[in-house]
């Protein structure tokens, strides 16, 4: 069931409708049951995975913050961590690491053949197992209480709006709402933003990421057809497609999740105007870098300042030796995470060096377009590494870019309006945002204070998804983590 | 309440749009006079040319339909349809019937163009356009992809979705109008290499059978029946290729020779054809011929045609 499909849309009205028909005490019963439907129309059997997930983290949680002792609570952390990184391990990236080795190996000499699962990855298990481990690890310091009814507990772990491709929430924020004592009532307001928000996402989707795949996809699927000029625009256009389509789940999802009165955390705050790669990850997948800040980054730094005790090593000062250290074995696992491929690894070890570059030389000019503007390119490069089919890929495509620029290829015949479908919806998305965040308080049509101009606004919205969206066998990218 | 009396303006608001906007878009929609879209309007609602020739961009790009007028002494249009199969050739020729009754259709047939692939559904998106002139026929067509499609198509900008640009870039740069025919004058090199055939000790690929689907071969029986229910002269073609092609195996070959046995319709098969085999001279690219390519093609399906039905020559 796609969020951009009208049974998706009826599924979310008939939850909607229940919701503030059922009381309070068994939402999380209509919820619970909403949520495994979701999750299995896409393949049944992968309910076993989330519910096993489900049953081992409720109980570690609990029998856990029953423990005083730090080592034993500790035992029961490893349990839980080992259970869901192993299951994540099978699934995602068995094959990966087993023909890695197998490739390692012939390299050196040896010729044997490594054993590749025939399994297909259960979806969102990327997703879910993040915010089940930050749920533990919370519970492990103590930042939270465990959660005693397992009915909410497994909606937190399979929430529907969010299951598949985040936002990542955190125990703390989104618990608390999905208790039974927590009375939501109908609220127009609710409504209303939720409704806004699922026509903005459909719109990013439809109207931006999909049109934008078409060019995209034709010119990587040929990788040693096009010239440097033509990858040069599609990395361009991959750019906008993968924010558009990833933002537009985002805004999908929470405003499916506002319709119930729930809150969901940001996800993107406009990340093509980002002054520095720090500001990037500040707006881009919030939800990911906030956590891989607070549950790798910060644990990491803190484990390297209490073994690094001198203030210099090597002539270099230990506190950019541990940011260094942490940032990179961040952004290493944040690249892993991403995909079972070395081009994922790459792509985020660039972004591990850039921030450790800023943070050590604090390159920035005084102008803050100046700014956007190298951000943008550095940011753009690393996505040559995570478009590309493979490393080596990569590597032709950015020798092509810097040495061999070509010809731009331009679709013949009736296929030439993709491309300039692609940049209109570019341009729209572009004026939107450029709007936002500059002059906010210039005139507003969807927030204006007049009704007519809202209405109307909506309706435009609508009117270009009709209009101008690709309804044709579309897919989220980020489906496949 | 305030709920329901908001949605409702909201959806007064979009209807309004839809209206308006969608009206605009339908008039300049119409007023093309070139490009794809508009071929497909004037093989709908216009044409009344004797030779109809259906397929996809092997059709469009192989037929020339002067060749044929000059040759057959009838009238001739190219109805192919670039990235199309045959669920759109038979919508084409159910419309194409209901308003006149040629003497002879061509159909060229891709063999790959019958198996199991969602594209088949996808691209039927080209038919929206004219869903509110044909609703019967376009309908039915459009609900083997999805019953929904037809809903969505209460829309006047739905129907339109994705064709202002096409119209603008028509209009800004027309198409030299050759009776639908896609002329490429562009030839193609001849590699340096030559092309690697199959040794006689080696052994052939395993050949695993890919399923049919039943809605495509369906869609061909009826084709057939369609042409013989109005005593229309039907001609099945497969088109030349560059380089050797095995079909010596290939279920989808022997499923349109059935067909083809079953309803007694002529099929000529250029596959392999000597004439053109190798000859890079006259292909555009790998899988379609340029103009003197095309101009040869059609001769030699003319004559073929000739000699099968001697009586349809024009007095």
């Amino acid at each position: 069931m796609k969020f951009n499909s009208l049974y998706y849309l009826a599924f979310l009205s008939i939850v909607v409708l229940l919701y503030y028909v059922v009381g309070s005490r068994y939402r999380w019963v209509l919820l619970l049951l909403a949520s495994y439907y979701f999750y299995a129309s896409w393949k049944p059997v992968y309910l076993f995975v989330i519910v096993g997930t489900t049953v081992i983290n409720y109980f570690v949680a609990v029998v856990m913050a029953r423990q005083d002792e730090k080592r034993r609570r500790r035992k029961f952390l490893l349990i839980s961590l080992a259970s869901g990184l192993g299951l994540l391990f099978f699934f995602k990236y068995f094959n990966f690491f087993s023909a890695s080795i197998q490739d390692i190996l012939r390299g050196a000499g040896f010729f044997v053949k490594s054993p590749l699962l025939n399994i297909i990855m259960p979806i969102g298990i990327s997703f879910y197992t993040l915010q089940t481990i930050g749920y533990i690890l919370d519970v492990y310091h103590g930042r939270v209480r465990p959660e005693r009814h397992f009915g909410t507990f497994a909606v937190y772990v399979s929430f529907f709006p969010i299951v598949l491709s985040g936002p990542i929430e955190r125990s703390g924020h989104l618990l608390p709402q999905l208790e039974r004592k927590n009375k939501i009532v109908f609220s127009y307001e609710n409504i209303s933003k939720g409704a806004k928000l699922i026509i903005l996402g459909l719109f990013y989707k439809l109207v931006v990421a999909d049109r934008a795949a078409i060019y995209v996809n034709a010119v990587y699927a040929n990788a040693g057809k096009h010239s440097g000029l033509t990858f040069l625009v599609a990395t361009i256009f991959f750019s906008f497609q993968i924010y558009s389509d990833f933002a537009g789940y985002s805004y999908v999802a929470i405003g499916s999740a506002k319709l119930l009165g729930i809150d969901i955390l940001q996800n993107f705050n406009r990340p093509f105007f980002a002054a520095s790669i720090k500001d990037f990850w500040r707006r881009w997948h919030i939800s990911l870098s906030t956590w891989l800040r607070d549950y790798i980054f910060l644990p990491v730094a803190y484990s390297f300042s209490r073994m690094l005790k001198k203030e210099k090593y090597l002539s270099i000062r230990t506190d950019r030796i541990i940011y260094f250290c942490a940032i990179f074995i961040t952004f290493f696992l944040c690249g892993l995470w991403h995909g079972a491929n070395w081009t994922f690894i790459a792509w985020g070890c660039l972004h591990g060096f850039y921030l450790a570059v800023e943070n050590i030389l604090g390159l920035k000019t005084k102008r803050r377009l100046l700014n956007i503007g190298i951000t943008y390119i550095l940011v753009l490069f690393t996505w040559i590494f995570f478009r590309a089919a493979s490393i080596s890929d990569a590597f032709a495509i950015v020798g092509k870019i810097f040495t061999k620029p070509g010809s731009l290829f331009i679709p013949q015949g009736s296929d030439i309006v993709a491309p300039i479908y692609t940049g209109m919806a570019i341009l729209i998305l572009l004026v939107m945002e450029l709007k936002q965040e500059f002059f906010p308080s210039w005139f507003s049509f969807f927030n204006n204070e007049r009704e007519l101009v809202r209405v109307f606004s909506y309706a435009a919205i609508i009117a270009l998804i009709l209009s101008l969206g690709v309804f044709d066998g579309g897919q989220f990218i980020y489906a496949q983590f | 309440m305030l709920l329901v009396t908001k949605s409702i303006k909201v959806i007064v608001c979009i209807f309004l749009i839809d209206f308006i906007f969608g009206e605009i878009q339908r008039y300049v929609f119409f007023q093309q006079k070139s490009g794809k879209f508009y071929r497909i309007n004037y093989t709908m609602d216009v044409s009344t040319d004797e030779v109809i020739i259906f397929g996809s961009s092997h059709a469009a790009a192989h037929y020339v339909p002067d060749v044929f007028e000059k040759e057959l002494g009838l009238s001739c249009y190219n109805a192919g349809v670039a990235g199309q199969q045959i669920l759109v050739h038979k919508t084409l020729q159910e419309i194409v019937l209901q308003r006149t009754t040629p003497k002879i259709m061509i159909l060229d047939i891709d063999t790959w163009g019958f198996y199991q692939d969602p594209y088949h559904y996808d691209r039927l998106s080209d038919l929206h356009p004219f869903y509110y002139k044909h609703p019967d026929i376009i309908g039915k067509v459009l609900a083997l992809k999805s019953g929904l499609t037809e809903y969505f198509l209460k829309s006047r900008l739905y129907q339109y979705n994705s064709t202002i640009v096409h119209v603008v870039k028509y209009w800004l740069a027309p198409q030299r109008d050759r009776k639908g025919y896609q002329a490429t004058l562009v030839q193609l090199p001849r590699p340096e290499q030559t092309v690697q055939v199959r040794r006689e000790d080696e052994q052939p690929p395993v050949r695993r059978p890919r399923p049919f689907d039943k809605n495509l071969i369906a869609a061909l029986e009826q084709f057939a029946l369609n042409a013989k229910k109005r005593n229309v002269r039907l001609v099945f073609a497969f088109s030349p290729t560059l380089e050797y092609t095995d079909t010596s195996q290939d279920d989808s070959v022997e499923k349109i020779r059935s067909i083809t046995n079953r309803n007694s319709i002529i099929l000529i098969s250029y596959i392999n054809n000597p004439d053109f085999l190798g000859h890079y001279e006259l292909f555009a690219d790998s899988g379609h011929l340029n103009d003197p390519g095309a101009r040869l093609f059609s001769k030699m399906v003319s004559d073929k045609i000739r000699d099968e039905f001697p009586d349809l020559r024009r007095n």
